[in-house]
């Protein structure tokens, strides 16, 4: 039983303190877990992608000798790296939160590496995508997959509305658009997009001998 | 102040809560079958509407899902406007029809995808807009066309799209065929009424994703909440 109001005060005010207490240390530890998570995928997720193009290369599997399945939600399609960028990270399939949550995704319908078309990336401009802003006209892209490393030239930056789809048309010839919001600086829900479009320079020398063939459709899922 | 404070509290649980509620939100349809493969779902809902649904290893479905079934479906919407079926079930178990034929607007997006084109119509029963490529939705590039140009295009296709899989050799399977086909063109009729009258709401679906991530503002928050805990227990040992 509180015996005056400034007892009642000060009590209130350490509940209220308590609780502030609580909520920060709930919203810093859910900061630093999805931190955790995403190192722990990357670093894991790079090793076996390492370990899978190294094993395709050992067996002299040919791309094209390869079957092509279209990707399950989240599976590992490769690794994007952009010096001028610094950025070194896995692409997954998918633009769900989890997914960009902790890797770069990969617009679903949109082409695949070494398939004709335009090959769409997308991913948080807080965390892979921040160094976006400083990339350049004709910086080199790379995409490295199990296939072997497709090399890419920025030939494109532009800012567009969210609506503006076009951006992830094909081209005539292979091209990488990667898709972040825009402003970079901002906190929620930006209003615009940061489109950079790349053309395919080149890429890998099993590919150009032997094209990929399309999908077949309706295949199982199981992974390659 | 206790009261305040209390207040403040449930304000903060709240609104954090209707945040991680937002994406968690599913919707259930029943319908039937028009076309299936492992990787997408074209039902006819209950309301007439057309609904393209994404199926991925995730998704508990039945074994077998033939064209007519009726289904129920569990689902939610992707960032990039379409729809991914969580649960399949056969059967009208539907809680909530109306609410789902209600997103009747925002049904049609698989048409054409690009990275499958020409693979349509897999089976007899497939029709066009069915995509036999990847596990995943059509991209909102075909949903932000001119919607008088999506109308006319799917009618020509309707019109023109021959049914590669059938082999009219035989009589029996021409008559599939035929079925078929015009079964398509009712399906198509419908989608092009579909989105002739969503117009404004697709071309307002139809975006690049989303990628901002919540870390920033609850990390922002979380520092704010920990300053303003700091300060509030700095005054209470000071006086």
């Amino acid at each position: 039983m509180l015996n005056s109001p400034s007892q009642a005060i000060r009590s209130g005010a350490r509940s209220f303190e308590r609780a502030l207490f609580l909520v920060a240390f709930l919203a810093l530890a859910y900061v630093s877990w999805i931190e955790f998570d995403r190192l722990s995928y990357q670093r894991i997720e790079s090793a076996r992608l390492s370990s899978v193009a190294k094993n395709a290369v050992s067996q002299g599997l040919a791309p094209a000798s390869r079957k092509r399945k279209p990707p399950v939600a989240s599976e590992v399609i490769g690794r994007l790296t952009i010096p001028a960028a610094e950025i070194d990270a896995i692409v997954a399939e998918g633009v769900d939160d989890p997914t960009l949550n902790r890797a770069i995704g990969h617009i679903p319908n949109t082409a695949l590496p070494g398939e004709s078309g335009n090959v769409a990336l997308a991913g948080h401009r807080d965390t892979f995508f921040r160094g976006l802003a400083k990339l350049k006209l004709a910086d080199p892209i790379q995409l490295v997959t199990a296939d072997g490393t497709y090399d890419y030239r920025v030939e494109d930056l532009r800012i567009v509305e969210p609506t503006e789809v076009g951006v992830l048309d094909p081209g005539s010839s292979p091209t990488l658009t990667l898709v972040t919001c825009y402003p970079f600086h901002y906190i929620g829900a930006a209003p615009q997009r940061y489109i950079v479009r790349a053309r395919e320079v080149r890429r890998p020398a099993a590919v150009r001998r032997a094209p990929l063939a399309p999908l077949a459709p309706n295949t199982d899922l199981d992974r390659l | 102040m206790k009261r305040i404070s209390n207040i403040f509290l449930a304000l903060v649980l709240a609104v954090s809560t209707a945040a991680l509620a937002q994406d968690a939100m599913n919707k259930t349809v029943s319908g039937h079958v028009i076309s299936s493969s492992a990787f997408d779902l074209a039902i006819q809902t209950e309301a007439g509407t057309r609904l393209n649904l994404v199926l991925d290893s995730s998704t508990s479905k039945p074994a077998v899902l033939a064209a007519g079934d009726q289904v129920t479906v569990v689902y939610r919407t992707l960032d990039t406007g379409g729809f991914q079926a969580i649960q399949v079930l056969e059967g009208n178990a539907a809680t909530e029809p109306a609410k789902a034929a209600g997103s009747t607007t925002r049904t049609v997006t698989n048409v054409g995808s690009p990275g499958t084109g020409g693979q349509t119509g897999d089976s007899h029963t497939s029709s066009v807009g069915t995509t036999g490529g990847y596990q995943a939705p059509a991209p909102p590039t075909r949903a932000t066309k001119d919607d008088s140009s999506m109308a006319s295009m799917d009618h020509s296709m309707a019109d023109t799209q021959p049914m590669p899989r059938t082999t009219p050799d035989t009589m029996d399977h021409t008559a599939m065929a035929n079925d078929s086909m015009s079964n398509d063109k009712m399906a198509n009729d419908t989608m092009a009424n579909d989105k002739m009258a969503s117009k404004n709401t697709m071309a307002n679906d139809a975006s690049l994703p989303k990628t901002a991530s919540r870390e920033p503002a609850v990390f922002v928050f979380g520092l704010l909440a920990l300053g303003a805990a700091a300060l509030l227990m700095r005054q209470r040992t000071t006086h």
